[in-house]
């Protein structure tokens, strides 16, 4: 949907804190449905070994790799609502401080692993690509993650399935660069460009779309705020 | 014995839960994409089909119309996540049999089956009936 930022500023606070809301809404739904389909292999798992000890009580011995079997996916299962919850937590959290020291490569990760199943419902790969050191700028967290949403979602409502979009961080000599690439040279049309300028502006960002008949390119600057 | 098809992109969901119903005495077939269970669904026969809403690609939603496309009367029950209990409703107005909520608890699930079973059943009595009559005033009986 287009949307046309407001002039007024009063009125783009109250858009930034809708979109904002939205946006932290669309991925606090995403992972709840992960958690479900976590949850709903333990509960099976569950019921599968009260199965086996129901036929235990008559007469049907449990084999002890069966219990392995259930013991090792139940193990599994656990440690991946761990990791979801972490990652969940972590972006929760990335709305505690409007501008913070962030550490771009982990803050970077954390938001591309939570919309690895966005981008996977559209059969697409989501990649980052970040970098070997760390690399700190001072701005806000959940703007970044937010911009940086909004331009993933519109490659992934694209027709672009079967591609990869490789999510990539570089230094730049003012803050950092984010590049959204995919070799698909399918046109990706940034739906509510107007709005994610808006998001940009708070935080002196920009965005450029470089891209040309052999893929699809788009940057996002971000300066370090504590310049 | 019944034969079901389960379409669900969570390998180790169908794995357990395809486990559980065969205790109970079921035939089960799996399908982890839309477009596989259609495959799987114009080959054989199915009394009933078990599908989630949510997959990547093809989504429950359009899996549903496909086969409901190539086998009408096939009874469908949609699993559904909490927010998507709205499309379940959606897609009984489409025409799939029941929806169940994840995570599906067995008995339920077993119990929706052998309704849909029973559905299928009476379906083929009909279609049965209505080929007897046909044949009868074509013939002039």
């Amino acid at each position: 949907m287009h949307i046309v930022a407001p002039e007024d500023k009063s009125e783009q606070e109250k858009l930034l804190r809708e979109k904002g809301l939205s946006f932290f809404g669309a991925i606090a739904a995403s992972v709840s449905h992960e958690l479900n389909n976590v949850n709903s292999i333990i509960e099976q798992t569950a019921g599968l070994l009260g199965d086996l000890l129901a036929g235990a009580e008559l007469g049907r011995p449990i084999k002890e790799e069966q219990l392995q079997r259930v013991r090792d996916r139940i193990e599994k299962q656990t440690h991946r609502g761990t990791r979801i919850i972490k990652r969940m937590n972590t972006f929760a959290h990335s709305v505690d401080y409007p501008i913070a020291e962030i550490e771009m490569n982990a803050l970077i990760e954390n938001i591309i692993s939570l919309c690895k199943r966005l981008a996977n419902l559209k059969k697409v790969e989501l990649e980052a690509e970040m970098q070997s050191d760390p690399l700190s700028i001072n701005s806000s967290p959940f703007l970044i993650q937010q911009a940086l949403f909004l331009v993933m979602r519109n490659y992934f409502i694209s027709d672009l399935a079967g591609e990869t979009i490789s999510v990539v961080l570089e230094p730049d000599k003012e803050g950092i660069v984010i590049i959204i690439e995919t070799a698909a040279a399918e046109e990706v049309e940034i739906e509510d460009l107007d709005y994610i300028k808006l998001v940009l502006n708070q935080i002196q960002g920009n965005i450029s779309n470089q891209s040309n008949s052999e893929k699809t390119r788009i940057m996002l600057k971000f300066p370090d705020l504590s310049h | 014995m019944a034969n079901i098809l389960l379409i669900d992109d969570e390998e180790e969901f169908t794995e357990v839960l395809s486990a559980r119903m065969e205790t109970r005495g079921f035939n089960v077939d799996v399908a982890s994409s839309g477009e596989e269970g259609i495959d799987k669904a114009k080959a054989k026969s199915y009394d009933a089909v078990i599908l989630d809403m949510a997959m990547p690609g093809m989504d429950g939603m359009e899996t549903l119309k496909h086969l409901l496309n190539i086998r009408p009367g096939l009874q469908i029950i949609m699993l559904t996540g909490h927010a998507t209990v709205n499309k379940g409703v959606e897609a009984v107005k489409l025409g799939a049999a029941d929806f169940l909520e994840k995570p599906a608890e067995i008995n339920l699930l077993v119990e929706k089956i052998k309704q849909a079973q029973e559905k299928t059943e009476i379906l083929f009595e009909q279609q049965l009936d209505k080929k007897l009559s046909d044949i009868m005033k074509k013939k002039g009986w």
